[in-house]
């Protein structure tokens, strides 16, 4: 069900139809995730069966979406359709979103310091290349109407490219940032220059903690009571705590240790210190963390789109 | 290639800072649209500094504000405005603005733009057909609404992070790196951004989205997997990935191999090829996997291959900034005809676009543009007494 068409508890989530047609041709990840939004976005949507059945069909689609690593890819049969093709893994290898969070530098800072590299769970890559897809396909409707208007014969989107460009803008890797990436366990590494920045023991589980300025530190010392020895002039200065973390961190895991998330949380919200318990999908439902109507009664999500008209 | 983006002729306002909030306009601006970046000469966006943040003191401000590669990246292809939200006859410049614009994305904390006298009702007064786009952390009725919404305490919260586990023991690790929250906001941010512009073209009304990041990175954290199959039944498409399942292995060699292994694989065979391929080294283990069905690629994990390295598969572009000179910047995700999205223009100097807006777009005098560039000379020279 598409979101113009699900309730969304009070609040006005939906997102008025768009009028296009769409093909679907190959079935990986991406190109399903893709296909997805664009009925989210009310569009028309179709399986075909190969890119020139799908540019021949009676309606012809604005665009043909295509997984690329299930699908033999001639240009000639789209006809001058434009032809969308979404990869799994990168541009002209068949692979899976694990693979790009491998190549990418995304798997190279998660685990432990001495331990194998992680992946992004949920097929996260493959989910945002689907909406990169869909994306680029809405945009073509833009300028159907521009007679005109160039349109594109092809456009590609991967999963690695999609995990490269944002791991190089996060890492700083190409721009005199010193490359500071690795894998460090819960924390990161130096604490991304302002103490802390990772992940917590608590008394009931995990907390995270991230720390901008001073005064998010200040925040953070004060929703844990302000602790003795906060006050020594050494613990006040993050940025400096970052760069050598050993005298602070028993000290702060000790007051971590003595709460639970709940109480931490509370804290949080009564000081604006930026922490947040580690909470599962369902932990997350019945924490009262979303706005109303986010999760539908069945427990499906909605999309995270509130929308409001302007007073008259 | 330029003629082919789809957004052009679309006018879009960016009013964020940081991180998420200009990689989605840097999407728009990579797809073609005029996106106008309004900051001020003593405010103005933090990433101006990021990664030259130790050059403080040692560069006037007014130089070292136009440093940081980071900022040129996110913002290339930008026009930069600078006005003082906080003055009567600025903001009216900005509803001027708005009047000839199809969309303003904004991330300040919740309740600043209604403070500034620039809230979505007096948008809509200067232009019926406006769209706002607002990229909050919880969203303006949400309890948690004054909490500082950091990338890592928003994917904490929403559940996305226990899903990220050590391989080897299964434990709990999370991504404390590389936040997933930030461009996991702008992905979704597009997709509003874009249908948002379809709605007002096409119904001649501007709404107010308000995008929780919270509720996009939850929206993610979530295995679509068997709805995808029922979607792909629906459509009559092939429902059968090639893989489910994925784990990491160290090779003999002491590199670690991504493994995606076919579904239907027994769980015990898994283990055994598992084991018999970390007892070889690296090339002679992915041969042997995929001799047994299974595709592998190497985890890279050196800064060489995935900085200069990565220009190899396109991700950095060349530019030229008029401050620091030749440098590369991050391509966005997207290859169209074949070509990255292409560089119009390099990312703006604080005031550059001025004269483009205030003149050419709102026909201010010159004499009214120039009282704007005074104040930031006189704060130059404050700067450096």
């Amino acid at each position: 069900m598409a979101q113009h068409d699900r309730p969304g508890g009070g609040t006005d989530r939906s997102i008025r139809p768009v009028d296009a047609r769409f093909a679907i041709v190959g079935a990986n990840r991406s190109v399903l995730h893709a296909a997805s939004w664009l009925i989210e976005a009310g569009a028309a949507v179709s399986g075909a069966e190969s890119i020139r059945t799908a540019a021949k069909a009676e309606q012809t689609p604005l665009a043909v979406l295509v997984a690329g690593d299930a699908v033999d890819l001639n240009l000639a049969d789209a006809i001058g359709v434009p032809v969308i093709v979404l990869w799994d893994f990168e541009v002209g290898q068949p692979g899976v979103g694990a693979f790009a969070s491998a190549v990418s530098g995304v798997s190279s800072v998660i685990g432990a310091h001495d331990g194998a590299p992680g992946i992004l769970p949920a097929h996260v890559p493959e989910q945002w290349t689907g909406i990169f897809g869909a994306n680029l396909a809405l945009g073509l409707i833009l300028r159907r109407s521009d007679p005109t208007a160039e349109r594109p014969a092809r456009i590609d989107v991967s999963a690695a490219d999609v995990l490269r460009s944002f791991a190089e803008q996060n890492s700083g890797n190409h721009a005199g940032v010193p490359y500071g990436w690795r894998r460090n366990g819960l924390t990161a590494v130096e604490h991304g220059g302002v103490f802390p920045q990772g992940f917590f023991r608590c008394l009931d589980g995990h907390i995270a903690v991230q720390a901008r300025s001073r005064q998010d530190w200040a925040a953070i010392l004060n929703a844990l009571g302000n602790p003795r020895w906060s006050q020594e002039k050494d613990m006040q200065n993050p940025f400096r705590l970052s760069e050598d973390d050993s005298r602070i961190l028993p000290l702060f895991q000790a007051e971590l240790d003595k709460r639970s998330m709940h109480e931490l949380l509370d804290a949080a919200i009564a000081t604006g210190a930026p922490m947040a318990p580690v909470l599962t999908p369902s932990e997350a439902a019945t924490w009262d963390v979303f706005r109303p109507g986010f999760a539908d009664p069945e427990g499906r999500l909605n999309l995270p789109f509130v929308v409001k008209s302007a007073r008259d | 290639m330029s003629a082919a983006l789809p957004l052009l002729g679309v006018r879009v306002i960016e009013l964020c800072w940081v991180w998420s909030g200009p990689l989605l306009g840097q999407f728009l601006a990579d797809l073609g649209a005029e996106v106008i970046k309004v900051e001020w000469f003593k405010r103005y966006d933090l990433y101006r500094t990021r990664g030259v943040e130790r050059m403080a003191g040692k560069y006037p401000e007014f130089i070292r504000r136009e440093m940081s590669h980071s900022f040129h990246g996110l913002n290339r292809n930008k026009i930069g405005l600078a006005l003082d939200l906080k003055e009567g006859q600025h903001r009216e410049a900005l509803l001027d603005l708005i009047g000839q614009s199809d969309l303003v994305i904004e991330n300040f904390t919740a309740g600043t733009l209604d403070r500034l006298g620039l809230g979505y009702d007096a948008m809509a007064k200067a232009n019926p057909a406006v769209m706002l786009l607002s990229l909050s952390g919880f969203g303006d009725t949400s309890r948690l609404g004054q909490m500082r919404a950091y990338g890592l305490v928003l994917s904490a919260l929403s559940g996305f992070e226990p899903g990220i586990i050590d391989p080897a023991t299964g434990e709990f690790v999370g991504s404390p790196t590389f936040v997933a929250s930030d461009p996991n906001a702008a992905t979704y941010g597009l997709f509003a951004a874009i249908t948002a512009i379809l709605e007002a073209r096409a119904t001649g009304e501007g709404r107010h989205i308000e995008m929780s990041q919270l509720e996009a990175i939850a929206h993610a954290a979530t295995d679509k997997d068997s709805e995808l199959m029922d979607l792909a039944a629906s459509l009559g498409l092939p429902t059968t990935f090639a893989s489910n399942r994925t784990s990491v292995l160290r090779c003999k060699s002491g590199e670690y191999l991504c493994v995606a292994w076919p579904t239907g694989l027994e769980e015990e065979k898994m283990r055994d090829l598992s084991d018999a391929a970390s007892a070889i080294d690296l090339t002679e283990a992915q041969n042997y996997l995929e001799d047994a069905g299974a595709q592998s690629v190497r985890v890279i994990e050196q800064a060489s291959e995935l900085g200069t390295g990565a220009s190899r598969q396109g991700t950095l572009i060349p530019s030229i900034h008029p401050v620091t000179g030749s440098e590369e910047i991050v391509a966005a995700p997207w290859w169209i005809d074949g070509q990255r999205a292409p560089l119009r223009k390099s990312a703006p100097v604080l005031g550059e676009g001025n004269d483009y807006v205030l003149g050419f777009l709102l026909d201010w005098p010159p004499e009214a543009r120039e009282e704007i560039m005074v104040l930031d000379m006189e704060k130059r020279h404050g700067s450096t007494r």
